[in-house]
């Protein structure tokens, strides 16, 4: 089994789309990071629920006391995000460059080894210079499963 | 006396070339390290061709005391960080503040004073000033007075003995000045900076601290501590440290010695991972004072400060001049520290104070004018000290706009406040100027 196997179909971003479009992709495919496109169909960014989520409603100071939080600070509930504000935004500004492309043909070792290796929770399977899918840990496991 | 220097070639070639370095040091062209080796590399190499200076006199320039001292304790700082022991006290100072903005600022205040006298202040101001946005975001007042508040009194805290700052740690290298010596002729003068600035501070900031709070601050400082077993063991170790700070002059150790004795039972009681102890040691702070030692080391070396001392003695040495020469001192070491770094200064000035030592002036005063002016001096701008840059970033990085500390509110707020504490200085370094000559 290789990693082209294990990849699953999502849908893709453009530049200009908005980050609606994108929360909902993330539901619908059940994945934290979707792959922005250029016109020509070649992967440039990504953008990733962990970063964004963290910008929307994780200020750094609340993340690293994460430990000493009390569950009734009427102030954490105050932090969360007017989400249809969030949702007209482009996406552009979240654009990140750090994402990992493999191959169809690249081995469960290796996305596994490059994943672990960049501490990354997930990979862009490309073939060709087009994008096929995203490969994750749960979508490895997936595959596995299907073949009990 | 008269002058037996001149003004040469080399000295002129050292000068240049201390002053580039430093102009590459505080326009952060690059690193200030690496504008400080490169500096170093630079001043040897020209010494070297003209004589004035050899690579043997530059390992020597390098003070081995002020060097060992900051790197045992640093790695003292390293082992107690990630144990939690901060955050602890940091809450439960928070808590017992009963709700009262003013106390929660003395007391946030006072824990940050008291720990940058004996750590590096740039430390417990990075540990404290996410936890102090995090505590006033929870009790819902603004962040930007405990922040400004804690930025300063960590730099006045640090300056009241001999290893709470760098700059003092030179000095007392320099001068032999033992660490008791250092704080019993410090700490009167900086005591009373302390609460003026306190005071200060409550008043220029009184809108925002007469905010009530009325919310029950919902932080568990039980589970700050993360490894209290490593907590007992680093502290016991610090307590020893500082313990033997106080006795070291009567068995002839010199504080790096001391502060090695520190760091070497920490490592055996605590037993840290190598590769993450040495790993988080700030190298870059070493390898800058270690270039900045070269450099002067080459300075002086061409008879430069010699002839500055030379020059300045006989300033220094006529009857009633001494008090003055102290209190410009004092007053153009903390301008020149709220502009710059403080660190290449002190080092400058130190084979200056030396060499007019060496010309028959008493120096001792001018040694706690020094201290006293590059410790205050800091808070006058928001770059004046590495402790006041953390926390402008962290008032930056926690997106509450009107917690954000501007360099003109720092201008509006901090400067008349660094004036203020160096008008409290004067006035008491004159009037115990018998006492600390």
């Amino acid at each position: 089994m290789n990693l082209g196997d294990s990849a699953q179909k999502t849908s893709t971003l453009k530049k200009g789309d908005t980050l609606g479009k994108f929360f909902w992709g993330c539901a619908d495919f059940r994945v934290s990071t979707l792959p922005v496109l250029d016109d020509d169909g070649h992967i440039f960014g990504a953008i990733s629920l962990y970063e964004l989520l963290g910008d929307m409603m994780l200020p750094h100071y609340v993340a690293q006391a994460a430990h000493v939080l009390g569950d009734e600070s009427a102030m954490l509930h105050n932090i969360e995000p007017d989400v249809q504000e969030w949702c007209d935004k482009p996406i552009d500004e979240f654009i990140s460059d750090k994402f990992y492309v493999v191959t169809p043909d690249s081995s469960l070792t290796k996305g596994l080894a490059l994943m672990a290796d960049k501490d990354s929770t997930c990979l862009f399977v490309v073939d060709g210079g087009v994008y096929q899918g995203i490969v994750t840990r749960i979508t490895i496991v997936q595959r596995l499963l299907d073949k009990l | 006396m008269e002058s037996t220097a001149h003004f040469d070639t080399a000295m002129i070639v050292a000068l240049v070339t201390m002053v580039l370095a430093y102009i590459a040091i505080f326009t952060e062209i690059i690193h200030r390290s690496s504008a400080a080796l490169v500096g170093a590399v630079v001043m040897v190499g020209v010494g070297s061709y003209m004589g004035f200076y050899s690579q043997a006199e530059a390992v020597l320039a390098i003070d081995a005391n002020t060097m060992f001292l900051l790197i045992s304790m640093m790695m003292i700082v390293v082992m107690l960080r990630p144990t939690g022991g901060f955050e602890y006290l940091a809450i439960k100072i928070a808590k017992a503040s009963g709700k009262d903005p003013r106390k929660l600022l003395v007391f946030l205040c006072m824990a940050v004073s008291v720990i940058s006298m004996f750590l590096d202040n740039v430390t417990t101001v990075l540990i404290f000033a996410p936890l102090t946005v995090l505590i006033t975001r929870l009790l819902d007042v603004n962040p930007m007075p405990y922040l400004m508040a804690e930025a300063m009194l960590s730099n006045i805290g640090g300056a009241a003995t001999l290893v709470g700052d760098p700059p003092n740690i030179m000095i007392g290298s320099a001068a032999g000045i033992d660490f008791l010596s250092f704080m019993v002729h410090m700490l009167p003068i900086i005591s009373a900076v302390w609460f003026c600035t306190v005071g200060l501070v409550i008043y220029m900031f009184r809108d925002q601290l007469s905010q009530k709070i009325t919310i029950e601050l919902d932080l568990d400082e039980s589970k700050a501590i993360k490894d209290p077993v490593a907590l007992k063991k680093a502290l016991f170790a610090l307590t020893i440290t500082i313990l033997l700070f106080f006795v070291h002059h009567h068995f002839h150790l010199f504080p790096a010695y001391v502060a090695f004795i520190g760091a070497a039972l920490a490592l055996v009681l605590v037993q840290p991972d190598p590769e993450k102890l040495y790993g988080e040691m700030e190298w870059s702070v070493l390898a800058f004072f270690a270039g900045l030692f070269v450099i002067v080391g080459g300075v002086e070396g061409s008879g430069l400060l010699d002839l500055v001392g030379e020059q300045l003695s006989g300033f220094a040495k006529q009857e009633g001049q001494l008090l003055l020469a102290c209190l410009l001192l004092i007053w153009a070491s903390a301008i020149l520290s709220a502009i710059v770094d403080n660190i290449p200064f002190t080092v400058t000035m130190i084979p200056i104070v030396l060499g007019l030592e060496a010309q028959g002036v008493p120096v001792q005063a001018l040694w706690w004018a020094l201290a006293i002016g590059v410790g205050i001096g800091g808070n006058g701008s928001h770059i004046g000290a590495t402790a006041n840059v953390i926390c402008v970033t962290e008032s930056e990085r926690c997106g509450i706009p009107e917690a954000r500390i501007t360099p003109m509110l720092w201008l509006r707020k901090g400067l008349p406040i660094m004036l203020f504490s160096l008008v409290i200085s004067t006035i008491l370094f004159a009037l115990g100027f018998d006492y600390l000559r």
